[in-house]
């Protein structure tokens, strides 16, 4: 079976590294980190990931800024963002933020991998 | 208009010299007259008039008697005394006892009567306003102190707003962090390392405490968005009492409903209303470590009364008029100081001790109510108890205005 491929915007370098490695640790997917929002667009567009992890509250563009980019391309409009946020918790806004799921921080490994299966799945 | 004039004198004669020499001034002067200080009292407090003026030696007492008993009624009304020639020093006695001047009864009494009236009535005037400004100035005064405080409680509340939120980014990325990686090392170590293991299990522990820690201080800090619908308040606090019952039985405290059947419904969400009562119940509580009784008092009132937040203006939280739907809790316990009243519902404030809690519950408790556009208000009396009141909108008339 084919490794799913997870792309990670976030400037938390030490959050991404843990991710990358949990995720790939399970055999299951391929993980790109990007930690310079301004960067995602390229990332996206070089990787083809088939989920992006992007967080929300980060220097240069945030989280809107770089789904709106994201959404405006046609190649990458159709894969799924789900937001990775520390600023509301689990369940707190109906689960999703401008139309996008979110997963809360802090995330157990676990949790995350069942989030992303979720999503992939839709 | 005339001015009515009140002439209370038991001579005939100087009734009648009395009433021409007013006739003949250019003001429309109607001059009532009584005998003696029985009828003239009845007369005072029966009818309103512009001025008395009052013989000192009266039949049956005297001036100073007459407004002896006119202050003891709280009347106010001009009072001028008429004197025989040689009593002013009797008059001038009068004046410090509030009578607004003196005339004596000599060759000059005709000529100064009008003068002495229209000058009375004058400082009359004038004094019944600057009581009116005096009590618009302290009015004013205690609004300005009551905006003050709610101003300086908002800016105290949204600086923790703010403190809050940047708590939970900053505080909430290093546990992710920790987080993922004691996942990962999970992973990794052997099942013959039970020691690491543990290690692990009380690092995601921690995690998830500095977690709750962080919730709770958002959710004071924001009141999330409220669920608004007409609910049962009767039905809201039978739940809340529920979860503290097990609390009373423990703590010995009689629990005394009077609650009114049939109230028409509140405008609330009925998870943030619990927790107001949930919040005012262990307050009563912990008031009373001895046992004690919590008057638990639901009403429905029409507000009729301006004061605070209730009134006609657009950003009055009440209008008058309008139903409200009361709830009192009302505990027989220790009472709190009128210095710590005034602090009770700021962030951070407790007489509870470093093991009482964090000082968050009453602030809370007024968030929510505040969200609710309602009303939290206490009083209280040191060894008595305290009662704290929640006005809330009723759901008809909110609904009725919002069409």
């Amino acid at each position: 079976m084919d490794k799913k491929k997870i792309l990670i915007i976030d400037d938390e370098e030490g959050f991404t590294k843990m991710v990358k490695l949990n995720l790939e640790e399970t055999g299951e997917y391929t993980v790109k980190i990007e930690n310079n929002s301004n960067n995602a667009f390229m990332a996206a567009k070089e990787f083809k990931p088939d989920l992006i992890l992007l967080d929300i509250m980060m220097p240069g563009m945030d989280g809107g800024d770089v789904a709106s980019e994201l959404k405006s391309d046609n190649a990458l409009k159709d894969i799924p963002v789900v937001f990775l946020t520390a600023i509301v918790k689990e369940g707190e806004i109906d689960g999703s933020i401008g139309g996008h799921p979110f997963i809360a921080k802090p995330v157990s490994a676990e949790d995350l991998v069942k989030h992303i299966k979720k999503y992939i799945a839709k | 208009m005339a001015l009515k004039i009140l002439l209370i004198e038991d001579n005939p004669d100087h009734i009648e010299i009395t009433k021409r020499i007013l006739r003949k001034t250019s003001e429309d002067y109607q001059l009532d007259s009584a005998m003696d200080s029985r009828e003239g009292l009845k007369m005072i407090f029966e009818g309103s008039y512009d001025a008395v003026l009052c013989d000192y030696r009266l039949p049956d007492s005297t001036a100073l008697d007459v407004l002896k008993e006119i202050n003891n009624k709280n009347k106010k009304v001009p009072f001028i005394v008429v004197t025989a020639l040689g009593n002013e020093k009797v008059a001038v006695d009068m004046m410090k006892e509030g009578a607004y001047d003196y005339i004596v009864k000599d060759v000059l009494y005709s000529d100064a009567l009008d003068m002495v009236i229209k000058k009375a009535i004058d400082r009359y005037r004038v004094n019944k306003e600057k009581e009116r400004l005096e009590k618009e100035v302290i009015k004013a005064y205690r609004e300005l102190k009551e905006t003050q405080g709610q101003l300086i409680q908002a800016e105290k509340l949204s600086a923790v707003g703010q403190l809050a939120s940047g708590v939970a980014h900053e505080v909430r990325n290093p546990l992710g962090i920790i987080l993922q990686g004691v996942n990962y090392l999970e992973k990794k170590i052997s099942a013959k390392e039970t020691d690491i293991y543990e290690i692990l299990i009380m690092l995601k522990d921690n995690v998830k405490r500095a977690d709750k820690i962080v919730n709770a201080l958002l959710d004071f800090s924001r009141a999330a968005s409220l669920d608004l619908k007409p609910e049962d308040v009767n039905s809201i606090l039978e739940v809340s009492i529920s979860l503290v019952r097990t609390r009373f039985k423990f703590e010995n405290i009689d629990v005394i409903m009077e609650t009114k059947q049939d109230m028409p419904s509140a405008l609330a969400d009925k998870n943030k209303l619990e927790q107001v009562f949930i919040n005012l119940l262990l307050n009563a509580i912990q008031a009373m470590p001895a046992g004690g009784k919590i008057i638990i008092r639901t009403y429905d009132k029409i507000l009729e009364e301006i004061k605070k937040g209730i009134g006609r203006r657009e950003d009055d939280c009440f209008r008058v008029g309008e139903k409200a739907i009361i709830i009192e809790i009302e505990d027989t316990g220790s009472g709190i100081s009128e210095e710590n009243l005034k602090k009770i519902f700021d962030p951070f404030f407790t007489t509870k001790g470093p093991a009482g809690g964090a000082g968050l519950g009453l602030s809370v408790t007024q968030n929510i109510i505040n969200e609710h556009k309602g009303f939290i208000s206490v009083e209280s009396q040191i060894g008595k108890g305290t009662k704290l009141t929640v006005i809330l909108h009723a759901a008809e008339d909110v609904l009725k205005r919002e069409g």
